[in-house]
């Protein structure tokens, strides 16, 4: 059964939405969705929310979901992790044959939360490393250590990707912080836990999206081709952890690559929460052949390159917007696909920052 | 209105063990009878072939370090002066592995053998263990 994208909405990342709330947000998006789908909520099955009740402060949160994004009384069901997990359900529930459209939103309101980093400190094991007290930022510059100690890239390509991302941001409408850096530019920005600097870092953002999933051909022009979810070596003790590396990418990527005949890929966008986070990623989809630091320095993943890796701007240039990152990612993905001048990419979103866990998606146009 | 959540966590049987052998100085890890599989934090289950665990062993107390940073924040995002630098260590012939500080006087290096400094006064927590520093 092929599903396909019938219509996409979203607001624009922004440091902060002060004259919104997420409710407000969602549906704003969701109207965006219906008019570039040219259909209403009337023709709507089902709803399916991306959401952490942890993040949010508010238990039960589906229960807020429906009303904004045109979902009452309708099939409704929230999906925690990523946003891509959310939209794998959603594919999953065309493919029962009991639906026939699907919304699957997402939103991020970064601001409400305003202890975030003891928050994800709570998502970690209560004996063994709460008491330590780490700021997440600290885990992820542990993985990115052991990413440079073992693949031979240098501190300075973080910025490479740092700068390539600001850089590809310029032209993203939605992008919250694009920028015509430059290495040194980057280089000059604060070391918050070596070898990773504030640039390297995604800075949170507000924002929200809405895709309309469907059977109907007729409605859409971008079909999903494949998907796949794994979770990698995590535990919360990080005692299983393999440093350095994201294998849930590997496995997620097995899994989609598995259930399409596509074998070319023309770019990719990758939920990138630290710059080193789009090279682990990108290393085990298995979508480059060459070495991952020859080709970035070679700006083979440039824009303009052999294979352009997020060429939206990525969440660097966009902004981090938790939880809906991987929607974040598939909106910009969906748009680029329309401008013709790409005909596929893999989508793939790990499940939070410091997680070995996540999803990916294979889009297609005109295939 | 703020609402305060108060949790309590049993540590069950393995975890149990392992803070043990903390408030004693000791690191245990959990061998597996049927498979051999040993783990530090020690597990309940084995992860290989998935029996139950039945024996625990105090395990040698130099590793490694896997992977290492020096952090300029504190859990708040706050500046840090001086900066912490934090571990992953794992040990000789034990799966899993700990994350730690390590003593601030050692410049940390991948590889590099690190032991355990366990505090005069111990509980059965992780911070029994002050710090890793050089073996």
């Amino acid at each position: 059964m092929d599903i396909w994208i019938a219509g996409v909405g979203e607001i624009p990342c922004r440091s902060r939405y002060d004259d919104m709330d997420f409710r407000e947000m969602l549906y704003r998006a969701a109207v965006k969705a219906y008019f570039d789908a040219g259909i209403t909520p009337a023709d709507v099955d089902g709803i399916v929310s991306s959401g952490m009740d942890f993040y949010e402060g508010m238990s039960i949160t589906d229960s807020y979901t429906p009303d904004q994004v045109g979902g009452r009384l309708k099939f409704n069901t929230l999906v925690s992790n990523d946003a891509l997990n959310a939209f794998i359900h959603g594919c999953m529930l065309l493919r029962t044959g009991q639906f026939r459209t699907i919304l699957v939103t997402a939103y991020a309101k970064a601001s409400d939360i305003l202890n975030y980093p003891e928050i994800v400190l709570n998502s970690f094991d209560p004996h063994l490393i709460r008491p330590l007290t780490p700021h997440f930022y600290t885990i992820a510059a542990l993985d990115a250590q052991a990413y440079l100690a073992n693949s031979g890239c240098e501190a300075s390509d973080l910025s490479l990707v740092a700068v390539k991302n600001k850089r590809n941001a310029l032209k993203n409408p939605s992008a919250a912080f694009a920028e015509d850096t430059s290495v040194e530019g980057v280089e000059g920005t604060e070391v918050i836990s070596e070898p990773l600097r504030r640039g390297h870092v995604a800075a949170p953002c507000e924002y929200a999206a809405a895709i309309l999933l469907t059977t109907e051909r007729s409605l859409g022009e971008v079909r999903v081709e494949a998907f796949g979810f794994a979770a990698g070596s995590y535990s919360p003790d990080f005692s299983l952890k393999v440093w350095g590396q994201s294998r849930w990418a590997r496995a997620a990527a097995n899994m989609a690559f598995k259930q399409t005949r596509l074998r070319r890929i023309d770019f990719v966008e990758i939920s990138e929460p630290f710059a080193h986070s789009e090279l682990t990623v990108l290393e085990a989809l298995g979508v480059v052949r060459e070495s991952i630091c020859k080709s970035l320095r070679d700006g083979d993943f440039n824009i303009d390159g052999h294979l352009p890796v997020n060429p939206s701007g990525g969440c660097i240039g966009m902004g981090y917007p938790l939880n809906a990152a991987g929607l974040q990612r598939l909106a910009q993905s969906i748009n680029l696909l329309r401008t013709g001048k790409w005909s596929s990419c893999i989508v793939a979103s790990p499940d939070g920052e410091v997680v070995d866990g996540g999803a990916a998606v294979v889009l297609s146009v005109g295939v | 209105m703020s609402i305060e959540s108060f949790y309590e966590y049993p540590a069950g049987v393995a975890l149990s063990r392992f803070l043990e052998g903390l408030r004693l100085g000791r690191l245990i890890a959990s061998k597996c009878g049927t498979c051999n599989h040993m783990i530090i934090p020690p597990r309940a289950y084995c992860l290989k072939c998935y029996r139950p665990i039945k024996e625990y062993q105090t395990i040698e107390e130099k590793g490694l370090i896997v992977t290492y940073t020096r952090s300029f924040i504190n859990i708040e995002g706050e500046p840090v002066n001086p900066p912490v630098t934090w571990v992953f260590v794992k040990f000789d012939g034990v799966d899993g592995g700990l994350l730690h500080i390590l003593d601030p006087s050692i410049n940390p290096q991948t590889g590099m053998r690190v032991r355990p400094v366990f505090r005069e006064q111990r509980s059965g927590s992780i911070l029994d263990i002050k710090w890793f520093t050089a073996a």
